[in-house]
């Protein structure tokens, strides 16, 4: 193989590489449609958080409780919970809904001493 | 040659890109959006909103929950989910939460379905058969009934039955049997089941899933010169016999009646 060739077939393989890379991470990046919910992004995993522990204020079901948490991809449910709780209560949540969180927590394990003031 | 290698050398490099952001390291959707959520995922968040908002009451928030899903009419959706869910014979419960989430919606200020009281049959056309409950069922062949079948979930309040009303009107073919939900201030109440019998079957429906109607209404299509024995799910013993007798509308056409029920919670001293 000639030396330029080679030139040329090194050039056009970058060029090529570049143009994947581009088709595959911008222009047509794979399209997750069909997402669960433990791939949400943190803020809305947060809200429906806070949806589990409204309906949990409400109905007092841990069971049910446990189960959508699993379903929001929490493996240890009270620190995950209760490390949510401390974000809202960061981003001046209203002391209702970390009143809700704290008693989601606490149903899953003893409430971290920060916690407290919210307990239930 | 030079272009021979040029395309070898393209094909080469554009495989290679695409298998790796394709295959080995493609992009990564950790950080989704409830708009992204697998369609029965997004039924629970939809599940989920409405017992939030039993909870916390927060209709707002509550809007914006569903909202995040795409849905542009936040009440109907609501709606159409609770009727999809009581016809395949989801939990009750939650058929209530919707419910009285998409009543809720359909009267808040953001929805832009607007709510109206619902329609009372025009009593002014009187039925041609009588228009008193027949006390003894009749036996039927297969009744036509049309809506949605139910498990019986806890109501929501005690209710007195104070009346009903008749309707030779055309344009409540086929004949309806109505019922009006009242808290003690005349307003709609959603989410209370009715139990409707006949000989040989039985089905039930709820108020509030029709908000455009009211948060109170709800209706159940009827076979004509059926007996039905209605009931609220709240009062076993408070049966109401109906039945859609056939009737001549102003214009003089032979229709079957309509029948409104309306009950109302009694006020609280």
């Amino acid at each position: 193989m000639s030396r330029g060739a080679l030139i040329t077939l090194t050039a056009f393989f970058a060029l090529g590489l570049g143009l994947g890379l581009y088709v595959g991470w911008v222009a047509l990046p794979l399209q997750y449609t069909d997402t669960a919910p433990a791939s949400l992004r943190q803020s809305a995993k947060d809200d429906a958080l806070l949806m589990v522990a409204a309906i949990y204020t409400h109905d007092q079901d841990r069971l049910a409780a446990g189960a959508r948490l699993a379903e929001l991809g929490l493996l240890d449910p009270a620190a995950e919970v209760a490390e949510a709780a401390r974000r809202a209560l960061a981003a001046g949540a209203a002391e209702a809904d970390l009143r809700r969180l704290a008693a989601l927590a606490q149903a899953f394990g003893p409430l971290p001493a920060d916690l407290q003031p919210f307990a239930p | 040659m030079k272009r021979l290698m040029a395309l070898l050398g393209l094909a080469a490099g554009l495989g290679l890109g695409l298998l790796y952001t394709w295959v080995l390291s493609p992009v990564q959707y950790v950080d989704t959006d409830p708009l992204t959520l697998r369609a029965d995922y997004k039924v629970e968040w939809m599940i989920w909103t409405a017992g939030a908002y039993l909870g916390d009451g927060d209709l707002e928030r509550a809007h914006t929950r569903i909202t995040a899903l795409g849905e542009s009419d936040p009440a109907r959706a609501v709606a159409a989910q609770a009727q999809r869910l009581a016809a395949a014979g989801g939990e009750p419960e939650s058929v209530q939460a919707l419910a009285a989430l998409a009543a809720a919606l359909g009267a808040g200020p953001a929805p832009r379905l607007t709510p109206s009281e619902p329609p009372t049959p025009e009593p002014t056309a009187a039925p041609t058969a009588t228009p008193e409950p027949t006390p003894t069922p009749e036996p039927s062949p297969t009744p036509l009934l049309l809506p949605t079948p139910l498990p019986s979930p806890t109501p929501p309040g005690v209710f007195s039955f104070v009346g009903q009303s008749f309707a030779c009107d055309s344009g409540l073919q086929p004949p309806l049997l109505q019922v009006v939900a009242q808290d003690a201030q005349g307003e709609g109440v959603a989410g209370v089941e009715v139990i409707v019998e006949w000989s040989g079957g039985q089905d039930r429906f709820f108020t509030g899933l029709k908000p455009e109607l009211g948060h109170g209404y709800g209706d159940f299509a009827m076979d004509i010169n059926v007996a039905y024995t209605v009931r609220l799910a709240s009062d076993p013993s408070g049966e109401i016999s109906v039945r859609s007798d056939p009737c001549t509308d102003a214009a003089g056409q032979l229709i079957a009646t309509s029948v409104l029920l309306t009950f109302q919670q009694p006020a609280r001293p």
